[in-house]
């Protein structure tokens, strides 16, 4: 799934290591949400949502098929 | 204490715990094959290196349970890769079994495929979720 993670975490200046500590994830989800190689959970996309307030649909891109 | 240092408290604790299990195991075995005890004293002795055992089983359901969701997935692919792999492994040793192509298996014969299925899994799932 495509999402704008690294793009709000760079706005931020957060490292990946910070947003993962802010999402109680570890450093290697992070890159794996951000590379598009793991879809979050559903609890996991309403946090990350909060974490930058915005709507999941403005971070992440359903793409059909995937 | 930081969570890196419990983290390597814990790591440390169940080093030292496999390492125990397995000494009492190792002692067990030699103490058996000896023949030093009959009866129920035979059995007790055998029975001592399991509550290690389930120490570890705690252990490893604690530590699956401090994982995040991405690792959680990554061990519940690995472990069903592991589990059904041994099946097929058991199953196809039990066919070669019956046409006495391989002698008969015990228990601990299980182990080791069991442990490289799972490494195999482990390494498969990590790489499709990385």
């Amino acid at each position: 799934m495509k999402n704008r993670l690294k793009v709000l975490r760079a706005e931020r200046d957060w490292s990946q290591t910070d947003l993962g500590t802010r999402l109680s994830v570890s450093r290697q989800t992070v890159h794996a949400l951000e590379s598009g190689k793991y879809d979050p959970s559903l609890p996991l996309a309403f946090r990350i949502a909060q974490l930058f307030h915005l709507q999941i649909e403005e971070i992440f891109e359903f793409e059909p098929g995937s | 204490m930081t969570e890196c240092q419990a983290a390597g408290r814990r790591s440390v604790g169940f080093l030292v715990l496999a390492m125990l299990a397995a000494i009492s195991l190792i002692a067990v075995s030699l103490v058996i094959k000896g023949d030093l005890l009959s009866g129920f004293a035979r059995v007790a002795v055998a029975l001592i290196p399991v509550p290690f055992f389930v120490v570890m089983l705690v252990a490893g359901v604690r530590f699956n349970r401090r994982l995040d969701e991405r690792a959680r997935q990554i061990q519940l692919e690995a472990l069903a890769i592991a589990f059904l792999g041994t099946g097929v492994f058991v199953m196809t040793w039990g066919q070669l079994e019956r046409v006495d192509v391989l002698p008969g298996m015990n228990a601990g014969t299980v182990w080791a495929p069991m442990s490289f299925i799972y490494m195999a899994g482990y390494f498969f799932s990590l790489r499709r979720y990385s």
